[in-house]
């Protein structure tokens, strides 16, 4: 390049100094007749001289234009480093102009290039930020379908990095039923969004169109919303309006069943009243002993009425007055495992049905109300007595284990099991299997009621046909063997293996 | 010969009204039923009561309005209120209003008799007791509203043995305060 420029200039400079030299030979020669005309001798120049003017002419003209060329060559050396900077990402620009000639001209145009690629650079990440900032998954597609552009959440669903995505195609990452809702194609649930991962999460997927400014389509664009959580809460948030919803219903019932045992107790007094007047004026008149029997009998039945009426009038006004107080509360295990096994001795006799309960230690107690874990264990042992098949020798049995800071107590039978069609309804309202007139279909409505106002849990094996197997997890109020409990244990488990 | 005792039912079920009717005559005590606390009001206007056993619900007039017009009308007159099963709240109310004791429904004369009898034991017991003469006419002149000073100067007898008399007086009627004494002052003159 330099050579050529030398050369060049060579071309051009030395006819100039050849030219040059003439003109000077010239006018001495014109001088020097010039002078010998006016009468003034002038020593004629010698050739000699003339050449040594080329010469240093052509060296002259040789530097400058040396000069001239690597002035050039360094502007074009700049322009090439700029423009491979740019092609390496860098738009910093090429190099400030140093005049207004032509390669200046063309190092202002590169760097005006270099400033739009750097505004667009900036503007491209701005974007990438806004999209990774957002909590939505984005997947951008091309018109076939592959990733072009994934942003960081879309990243964390599908447990995979830009790199791996990109070029991916969308049927192999999302494979929805797609269906329109309210305007936009929307594809819900866990089981039409393939994700990839062991962590299964639930996501709504929405898709749009991606058009260019005429109008052209140009790729997709998809949203995954990640929906787990809001999913789980409102699940949570409807099984907890069903709880309410239920201990309303019970509340309801409770608080009807203590109005009608209250208007109960008017017709129950007068009838007591006359009954054990009769009976002591009749005593005063001599009569059998057995109408006395008799007439004791009926108070004691009017008894049992009369403590029904109690229960039911106490568990209303504990519904409406007193919410669960879970801390205050202890219910002993073994006196109501006792004492309910007994009360059920007779029923579970007629039916055959042998009750066993397991050594419980006699230090267990659970955070609720004596009067409410009878019950629980009551309706419980009960329903495995009135379901038995009679003469079929079937079995209740009953225990108990700690779990952490839970009391587990297992009501376990051979009695039949429930039929698989009622499972989903046993626990409600109203609902029984038993004869017209033998059940009300509250028990063990309020035994879920009462276990999970006690911030427990009731459980639910069932083999139809077989038995079933109730579990009542409460949380307890002693551990058992926690301090110096060195009761008659073995005594009392004793007493406790009652066999009915 | 010691007077029949004198009980008043309120209860606007008449069956009730019957059947305390027939238990309460069975221990020999004279009944009157009223179905209205307001009719058992005016009653007690003329007539002698021991005691009244009410319901808490009456209509018109409840059972505890009922013991307060009572306990100012007559203060002697005791009173048995018949409250729901485990009204604990009403039973608490109603004996901070006075009332002497109270049963639950359904009612049960194992329960009701022993209470009724043990109240007016207590209301008929200050009548049994014998006093001398002259306590007999301290507890009078203290009925009336004297001072020792005064009683004293009626009996001719010195303020400090006016106080002795006083003194074993109360002894002897369990009272514990003057008020009290007054009560079974006015117990004993009117029977």
């Amino acid at each position: 390049m330099r050579a050529k420029l030398a050369s060049a200039f060579l071309v051009v400079c030395l006819p100039c100094a050849l030219l040059c030299a003439q003109q000077y030979q010239r006018i001495s020669t014109f001088c020097v007749h010039g002078a010998a005309l006016e009468g003034v001798r002038l020593k004629p120049e010698q050739p000699f001289n003339i050449l040594w003017v080329a010469i240093v002419t052509v060296v002259i003209a040789f530097l400058a234009a040396h000069l001239i060329a690597t002035r050039i060559q360094m502007q074009l050396e700049q322009l090439r480093r700029g423009v491979r900077r740019m092609a390496e990402g860098d738009f910093s620009g090429v190099a400030e102009p140093a005049g207004h000639d032509q390669i200046d001209q063309v190092i202002q145009a590169v760097n005006d290039v270099a400033l739009t690629l750097r505004r667009s650079v900036v503007y491209r990440q701005h974007m990438h930020d806004i999209l990774d900032s957002m909590k939505e998954g984005v997947l951008v597609t091309d018109l076939v379908g592959q990733v072009t552009y994934s942003n960081v959440v879309a990243q964390q669903l599908l447990e995979a990095g830009a790199p791996e995505l990109l070029g991916v195609h969308v049927a192999d990452l999302i494979t929805a039923r797609w269906q329109l809702e309210a305007g936009t194609l929307r594809a819900r649930g866990e089981g039409s969004i393939r994700l990839a991962g062991a962590n299964r999460r639930e996501v709504v997927v929405e898709r749009c169109h991606l058009r260019d400014q005429r109008g052209l389509l140009q790729g997709m664009m998809y949203t995954l919303e990640d929906v787990t959580e809001r999913v789980a809460l409102t699940r949570a948030l409807a099984d907890h309006r069903d709880m309410l919803a239920r201990s309303e219903r019970i509340a309801a019932v409770g608080t009807m069943g203590a109005i009608i045992a209250h208007k109960f107790s008017q017709p129950l007094s007068c009838v007591r009243l006359f009954l054990q007047q009769v009976r002591r004026e009749l005593k005063k008149l001599c009569v059998p002993e057995q109408i006395d029997a008799t007439l004791a009998d009926a108070l004691a039945e009017l008894e049992r009425i009369a403590a029904l009426t109690r229960q039911v009038v106490q568990r209303g006004r504990s519904e409406v007055n007193h919410p669960a107080d879970t801390e205050s509360e202890v219910a002993q295990l073994q006196p109501a495992v006792v004492r309910v096994i007994e009360s059920l001795r007779d029923a579970a006799g007629r039916r055959g049905v042998a009750v066993c309960a397991e050594p419980i230690d006699p230090s267990a107690a659970l955070h609720c109300s004596p009067l409410e874990l009878e019950e629980i264990l009551y309706c419980l042992i009960n329903n495995s007595i009135q379901a038995a098949p009679e003469g079929t020798g079937a079995r209740v049995e009953l225990s108990f284990c700690v779990r952490g800071d839970l009391g587990v107590l297992t009501v376990s039978d051979s009695c039949g099991g429930i039929a698989s069609e009622h499972i989903d309804k046993i626990f409600e309202c109203f609902f029984t299997t038993k004869g017209e007139g033998h059940g009300t279909g509250l028990g063990l409505a309020i035994v879920r009621h009462v276990v999970e106002r006690r911030r427990g849990r009731v459980d639910l094996s069932n083999a139809a046909g077989v038995g079933s197997c109730f579990t009542i997890s409460l949380p307890l109020a002693h551990v058992p063997g926690s301090e110096s409990d060195t009761s008659d244990g073995p005594a009392v488990e004793h007493s406790l293996r009652e066999q009915i | 010969m010691v007077p029949q005792q004198s009980v008043f039912i309120v209860d606007d079920e008449p069956m009730v009204r019957r059947a305390l009717k027939q238990s309460m005559e069975a221990i020999d005590l004279l009944v009157t039923c009223f179905p209205t606390a307001e009719l058992c009001l005016e009653a007690l206007g003329s007539q002698r009561c021991d005691l009244v056993i009410t319901d808490y619900n009456l209509p018109g007039i409840d059972g505890v309005r009922l013991l307060d017009e009572v306990k100012q009308l007559s203060p002697l007159t005791a009173v048995l209120l018949v409250t729901g099963y485990g009204n604990v709240p009403l039973a608490v109310e109603s004996m901070q209003h006075g009332a002497a004791d109270f049963v639950e429904k359904p009612l049960d004369e194992q329960v009701l008799i022993p209470k009724v009898q043990e109240l007016l034991r207590k209301n008929d017991r200050h009548s049994d007791v014998a006093l001398t003469p002259m306590e007999h006419e301290i507890l009078r002149l203290v009925t009336e509203g004297k001072a020792n000073k005064e009683i004293a100067y009626i009996l001719k007898r010195s303020i400090r043995t006016v106080e002795n008399h006083r003194h074993h007086l109360m002894q002897k009627l369990h009272a514990h305060s003057t008020a009290e004494l007054v009560r079974i002052g006015l117990l004993r003159r009117d029977t």
